[in-house]
């Protein structure tokens, strides 16, 4: 069973932060999108894979509007699925009551709000165009759509302190969504990002922890570096990235996992549209993985997961022991560790020291 | 008689003053070498060297002038390197010369290293034709240059040459005045060989090469030869001339100057300034002025990655063969573990050294905080060195420590006077004398402790004066002084790599500052680092970096698993330059911050 990712690669408007792959919408350029990654569905049917899951990533996939329908036809009509979750992210500016609609016919079954702030000067810092009571208009129509709703926040950015914290604590306890993911915003150059005093890591860390017991007052558990959910509603699709299962993206910069390998698609757009066109596999980045880096990249991948790994479960998937890729690790953080009941896992408290835990993995 | 058509000249000048413009000049003016090779910089061979506008490794090219008076000239330019720290190489070169170019940049005037320079030309009792170089250039001033070689030099300034390296102005009358007033060499082609060693280098096609000077009698290819201080003997395979192609000849006469090949496998083998002679009809002496060098600054050289120890050896090892004046012996250090005290000339000696090892052979090295050779006396009156700090007895064993102190020559424009004496003071300089060269630039004269010089002093006075002081310093001998060791300890372990000798008067201030420096220059780490430091045993001051909370974890989309794991590789490439001091990763900047001056 495998995962389908959609990546859509244009905004309407730039965020300064943002380091996705992405250019200014253009009712030409989308169009241009659509007739390509109809075909790029085509040309992946040589897989022959059951999709599970879809997801729709960006840029800004709200920005397809009607053709969210016409891309899920295609889908439907090329490859084989035995659906479970299909998710859009979207940007509060863009719905409206026949958004709803689109995706309803879509079929969409989850959609992930890129709120990110709640309050209006730190989205104009950030250069989102949505604006608070954007914010509250979008969850007002989707509340009654019956998605899983997903809210996506940025904290740790200059300026920010404990009261604008709580104003996103407020917007969730009203609404309630069914999972929330919760990133930090890391260095912004240009502009007046450059004259701002960065926010401490410590003010980061707390801001964070505040969002986190909110979260879990309303049975709301964290379960990966930045992913929250009540019971059942953890993603699925993000899930098979972390359980190192199969994936398969199209569209531009889309990255695959299959067949022990791992590539990307071209980066810009043009190159993109070429490959697809002369079904030319124009992989970037691409890997053929070893035995040692699958089950090396399943440990990076599985602990950032709070329940951590199952070690006897990934003693079968990977005929390797997690416990013995780490060993050099765990010679002297074992502190930072937990192994219990079959698991092992990152503490908590050290997932945001994830980089530095398990630096020396792929040595 | 040919040695009268000899001239063996060099070109002295002041970093930057134009020497590498003016050989190439000269060079193109004898027809010496294309205009092509010419971009190639035929004196300024070693890539280093280029970036750093100095020549190390001393060179000579044979130039064949036809002069004014009809007669061809046969003109040896041996060049010398610029910098203090190869002194003592400048002045065997100087030993093979009867004359010297002194170049002066008219927009500069006499610096530090030009007079340095010029000294040791008239210690050899060279002729001095004084050149006042980049006079096309509009800021150029003439006079006031002329003025100052006159006063500080004693050459009389209309004896000196006008010229413009860039526009290839003037060179005709170098050349003339290289054949009208530099003497011919002497020497007696009937006496028995007497030659001057003034440079080696390594060449891993032919071994070991050798530039000479024959001073008397005449040596020939075959000829059993011996080198009278080293003791060694060799048979001479081959002669010639560099033009600067290399020209073979059968033989070198007294007066003349050439390269020799002899089967010589290691630079080690020959010392510069060794004189050669014949093995069955020897001189009786041999040439005065031979100095075995003594490094005078030391560090420590360690891999970053332990599993490069070995490379790091061979590298060592490979440098060595073409640097007679580089020593090493491996060390053990606590904290470090194994590596290398190596022992240098002087700071830019060190630099290049670390540079090369990293370029060339492509290593990663941490090196400890550089430090000069103590001389302990110890309880029974007797004296050790030592060349670490960490070497320096328990306090019951000894009675005094003694450091070298150099007697530094600073040239600045006089409004930087205040400034640097203010900042001298901070480095147990003692205040001699003051000179005016003109009325605005002026000689200050210190003696200071070398240990005081060997981080950023060089850095220090350039900032202070922006740029327009110059030094020169040379060693004047070992002073007692009040010092003491310095201890630093992370997480309760000292660290041998980096404790200090410091002077007593200083050492508390010291104690501190030192934490603060490193509570900036190590990262937060996964663990907490407690600081501390340590005199005679107690501790003075204490500092603590948290621990390590956040990472980068910015939203990265789900599927790039490649981008995660450059994310990691990222943080393990922030601490390729750090060492493991326990569970601690202490980064290079670390142990060169102690030394460094706020
Ligand atoms: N304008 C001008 N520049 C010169 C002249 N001679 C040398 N230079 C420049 O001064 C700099 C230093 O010259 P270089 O020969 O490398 O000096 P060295 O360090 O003494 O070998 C270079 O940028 C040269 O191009 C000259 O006569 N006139
Ligand atoms: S909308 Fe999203 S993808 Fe587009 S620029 Fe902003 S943050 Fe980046």
């Amino acid at each position: 069973m495998s995962g389908l990712y959609i990546h859509y690669p244009f905004c309407n408007n730039i965020c300064y932060y943002c380091h996705f792959i992405k250019t200014k919408y253009n009712k030409d350029k989308n169009n241009r999108f659509i007739k390509t990654i109809i075909r790029e569905i085509e040309n992946i049917k040589k897989y022959d894979r059951i999709f599970e899951t879809i997801y729709f990533g960006g840029g800004t996939p709200s920005l397809l509007k009607k053709d969210i329908i016409l891309i899920m036809d295609n889908i439907k009509k090329n490859l084989n699925l035995n659906l479970k979750e299909t998710s859009i992210e979207i940007n509060p500016e863009d719905i409206d009551e026949s958004f709803i609609g689109f995706l309803r016919k879509g079929e969409i079954s989850r959609v992930s709000m890129g709120i990110q702030q709640m309050d209006d000067r730190l989205l104009n810092l950030l250069g989102r165009k949505h604006s608070s009571s954007d914010i509250y208009n979008a969850t007002e129509l989707l509340k009654n759509g019956d998605f899983i709703l997903n809210f996506d926040f940025i904290v740790g950015i200059p300026s920010e302190s404990e009261y604008e914290i709580e104003k996103i604590i407020d917007f969730i306890l009203k609404y309630q969504p069914d999972s929330v993911s919760v990133y930090f915003l890391e260095d912004v150059r240009g502009k007046y990002w450059e004259r701002m005093e960065k926010l401490k890591d410590e003010a980061k860390i707390k801001h964070f922890k505040m969002i986190e017991k909110a979260l879990e007052s309303i049975g709301i558990k964290r379960y990966e570096i930045s992913n929250f959910a009540k019971k059942g509603k953890t993603s699925i699709h993000n899930l098979k990235y972390w359980n190192y299962q199969e994936f398969l993206g199209i569209g531009p910069s889309a990255a695959s996992l299959s067949n022990k390998r791992r590539w990307k698609n071209p980066d810009s757009f043009k190159l993109w549209e070429d490959s697809v066109f002369q079904n030319r596999d124009d992989r970037k980045d691409e890997y053929i993985l070893t035995d040692s880096d699958i089950a090396k990249e399943a440990v990076m991948m599985g602990l950032r997961k709070t329940d951590g790994i199952d070690i006897s479960v990934f003693k079968k998937r990977f005929s390797a022991d997690p416990l013995n890729i780490l060993r050099k690790i765990l010679k002297d953080k074992k502190g930072f560790f937990e192994i219990k009941n079959g698991y092992i896992r990152i503490k908590k408290r050290y997932l945001f020291i994830f980089n530095s835990l398990l630096a020396e993995l792929f040595d | 008689m040919i040695r009268d058509r000899i001239r063996n000249f060099s070109i002295v000048a002041h970093i930057d003053h134009g020497k590498t413009t003016l050989s190439d000049r000269l060079l193109e003016r004898t027809g010496a070498v294309s205009q092509r090779d010419l971009e190639e910089q035929m004196l300024d061979s070693m890539d280093l060297e280029k970036e750093r506008g100095i020549t190390i490794k001393a060179h000579y090219v044979r130039l064949t002038y036809k002069a004014k008076n009809g007669q061809t000239y046969y003109l040896n330019l041996i060049d010398t390197p610029g910098h203090v720290d190869f002194s003592y190489e400048v002045s065997r070169s100087l030993a093979a010369c009867e004359g010297a170019l002194l170049i002066v940049d008219a927009t500069q005037g006499v610096e530090a290293q030009t007079l340095a320079n010029a000294y040791l030309a008239i210690e050899n009792d060279l002729t001095i034709i004084p050149v006042i170089n980049k006079i096309d250039l509009p800021s150029a001033e003439v006079e006031k240059t002329e003025e100052q070689i006159e006063n500080v030099v004693g050459v009389p300034a209309d004896e000196a040459i006008l010229v413009s390296a860039k526009t290839g102005e003037g060179t005709e009358d170098i050349l003339e005045a290289l054949v009208e007033r530099v003497p011919p060499p002497e020497g007696d082609e009937t006496k028995p060989l007497k030659a001057l060693v003034f440079d080696s280098w390594y060449n891993p096609y032919r071994g070991v090469v050798l530039l000479i000077k024959v001073i008397e009698g005449k040596i020939k290819v075959k000829d059993k030869i011996k080198l009278m201080f080293s003791g060694s003997e060799y048979n001479v395979e081959e002669l010639g001339y560099f033009t600067p192609k290399e020209e073979k000849v059968k033989e070198i006469m007294a007066g003349d100057t050439g390269y020799l090949i002899a089967e010589i496998k290691k630079i080690s083998d020959v010392t510069v300034g060794d004189t050669i002679t014949l093995v069955h009809n020897p001189a009786d002496k041999p040439l005065p002025g031979f100095k075995r060098l003594k490094p005078m600054v030391f560090a420590g050289f360690y891999p970053a990655d332990k599993t490069t120890h070995e490379e790091l050896a061979d590298a060592l090892n490979k440098l060595s063969l073409n640097d007679s004046s580089f020593e090493f012996e491996p060390e053990n250090s606590p904290a470090l573990g194994l590596g290398y005290r190596c022992g240098f000339l002087g700071l830019l000696h060190r630099e290049i050294v670390q540079e090369r090892l990293e370029r060339e052979f492509n290593l990663t090295i941490i090196t400890t905080a550089p430090s000069v050779r103590y001389r302990v006396k110890l309880v029974d009156e007797t004296y050790i060195e030592i060349d670490s700090p960490a070497k320096l007895p328990e306090k019951s064993l000894y009675l005094a420590i003694e450091e070298p102190f150099m007697k530094v020559s600073l040239f600045t424009p006089q409004k930087y006077v205040g400034t640097i004496m203010k900042f001298l003071e901070t480095k147990r300089a003692i205040y001699k004398t003051m000179e005016y060269i003109s009325a605005q630039r002026v000689i200050l004269i210190y003696e200071i402790p070398f240990s005081e010089m060997v981080v950023d002093f060089y850095d220090k006075i350039k900032l202070l004066t922006s740029g327009y002081a110059s030094f020169d310093y040379e060693f004047i001998g070992f002073k007692e002084s009040p010092l003491e060791r310095l201890e630093i300890l992370i997480n309760n372990e000292s660290v041998d790599a980096l404790s200090l000798i410091v002077s007593k008067d200083t050492a508390y201030r010291k104690a501190r500052e030192l934490l603060l420096k490193l509570r900036k220059n190590i990262p937060k780490q996964l663990f907490e680092v407690i600081l501390q430091s340590k005199i005679g045993g107690r501790i003075i001051a204490r500092e603590t970096i948290k621990a390590l909370r956040k990472n980068v974890l910015a939203k990265c989309y789900g599927g790039d698993i490649t981008r995660k794991r450059k994310l990691l590789e990222k943080q393990k490439e922030g601490k390729k330059r750090m060492k493991k001091i326990g569970r601690i990763e202490v980064p290079q900047e670390a142990f060169l911050s102690i030394l460094k001056s706020d």
